[in-house]
């Protein structure tokens, strides 16, 4: 019994490893209408060391990404490999656990040196494996991002805060 | 450890194919960073027992989200290394241009380099369509004795242009303006002392592409097809041609150096394979006037391919 126990929990723990707390994300991508630009974005996304695979959905015009175990995940470089391969993002919707975070205070978390501010303030009985959208100017459509602008103040800024600019999420 | 992988089976890829992709002239879209497109065209017409034709390769790039930049070098037999003899009479006039109804074959040579840059200045992204406008500049270098006034930075002279693009896709169906200036470099020949004073010219196209099929996608496999119609504008003012330095009198008969303004429609289809190898087709019409560049109809065939980097 003692044995199964073990192997159950090994097994929960091995699905969410140290660096697992952002699994895969869904990338909804804007000016998208043709399968080679389909396939240009999915190569671009590939080029990124955190992706383990992307699978393209033309229909809806969006992508599902699978992050690797074991490296870190960096937001801002999947957008930047979106507007490389001639596109925009229309959202970025990420699966994280927010108990692999770091919390520093309220509503901040820091992970891998980067800090996130969760705009929206999560139920105290809320899970704390969660869909976050990011939000910034290059994560939004113009229109989007406009009613968003003045909120995005980081609340957590301190003399020992990451140096660089925080990532703002909500839920 | 092998990493988790969660499949989703997204009930099968849909893609659309790529209506933008215009067959004769660049969208305001540019290539994904980073990627190298290698592209081989040739344009041909017949004049009178043979087949004339100007064969291009090209090599693209896509430097930026924001620049595209090319090099393309092309053989054609339009012209010959010099001016056809007695272009300019014993009396200094000129009289006859050219007849390309019964020209003369020549070899078909090396005419020189194309280079372009695009720059995509606006864009407006939504879900399944796009506004884009991007500005561009040529540039030319041609060895050929193009004696018609109609300038041609494809292979006939050296020479620059600009000019601005705005192309709207929405879901299956693309448009798209261009609106661009010619100059082309005065034309001497040391052994006749024969020069060409070229027009200057101005280009306005339409382009409209539309996706027929697939309806719906399994894979990148798949053969896309579009198809496309073009309508290509120029105006050109006249040109001179000058011995010795000095305007020569040019007559009546003359209606490859006289200004002139006409319209060819291009229809086109296009097949891409494995969505990245392009194969295009097109013909070439004249719709109202005529070029004196060329007879009709013209035939085009181009295929390209993309050379990712990884």
């Amino acid at each position: 019994m003692n044995r199964i126990i073990i192997l159950t929990l090994s097994f929960l723990f091995l699905s969410v490893t140290a660096f697992g707390q952002i699994s895969r994300a869904d990338l909804g991508i804007n000016g998208l209408t043709c399968s080679l630009c389909a396939r240009s974005v999915e190569r671009a996304l590939l080029e990124l060391d955190f992706i383990e695979s992307v699978e393209m959905n033309l229909q809806q015009t969006q992508g599902t990404i699978i992050f690797k175990n074991d490296v870190p995940v960096h937001p801002d470089q999947i957008a930047e490999k979106v507007v490389d391969a001639g596109f925009s993002v229309r959202y970025l919707k990420m699966d994280i656990d927010l108990k692999k975070f770091r919390q520093i205070s309220g509503g901040c978390y820091e992970i891998n040196g980067r800090t996130f501010v969760l705009l929206v303030k999560p139920q105290p009985s809320a899970k704390s494996a969660i869909t976050v959208r990011m939000i910034g100017e290059e994560f939004l459509p113009r229109k989007e991002f406009k009613k968003w602008d003045s909120k995005l103040n980081d609340p957590c800024k301190n003399a020992d805060s990451p140096s660089e600019a925080p990532y703002f999420i909500t839920i | 450890m092998k990493p988790f992988l969660i499949c989703l089976f997204l009930g099968g890829f849909h893609f659309l194919s790529g209506q933008e992709l215009f067959i004769r002239n660049e969208p305001a879209s540019n290539l994904p960073k980073g990627v190298t497109a290698v592209r081989a065209f040739s344009e041909m017409y017949r004049e009178g027992e043979f087949l004339r034709s100007v064969n291009v390769l090209r090599v693209m790039y896509g430097l930026s989200p924001q620049w595209t930049v090319w090099v393309q070098a092309n053989i054609s037999d339009h012209h010959d290394r010099l001016l056809p003899p007695g272009l300019v009479d014993d009396e200094g006039g000129v009289l006859h241009t050219h007849d390309i109804d019964t020209g003369e074959p020549h070899p078909m040579l090396f005419n020189g380099f194309h280079f372009f840059g695009k720059y995509l200045f606006l864009k407006r992204d939504q879900q399944n369509q796009h506004f884009r406008m991007a500005a561009y500049a040529e540039a030319s270098t041609s060895y050929s004795a193009h004696d018609e006034a109609e300038p041609s930075l494809l292979d006939d002279n050296a020479g620059f242009g600009a000019g601005i693009i705005a192309t709207e896709l929405y879901r299956r169906f693309a448009a798209s303006v261009t609106l661009g200036g010619v100059m082309a470099a005065d034309y001497y020949e040391e052994e006749t002392g024969i020069g060409i004073q070229y027009g200057k010219a101005l280009k306005y196209n339409l382009s409209l592409g539309y996706l027929v099929f697939p309806l719906t996608y399994k894979s990148y496999g798949q053969v896309n097809m579009s198809i496309y119609l073009e309508l290509l504008g120029k105006y050109s003012s006249k040109g001179n041609i000058t011995q010795n330095g000095e305007i020569v009198f040019i007559g009546q008969d003359t209606p490859g150096l006289r200004a002139n303004n006409y319209i060819e429609a291009h229809p086109g289809v296009q097949f891409i394979f494995n969505s990245n190898t392009r194969l295009d087709l097109g013909m070439g019409f004249p719709l109202l006037n005529r070029t004196f560049r060329h007879t009709y109809p013209l035939y085009f065939v181009q295929i390209q391919h993309y050379f990712y980097r990884k």
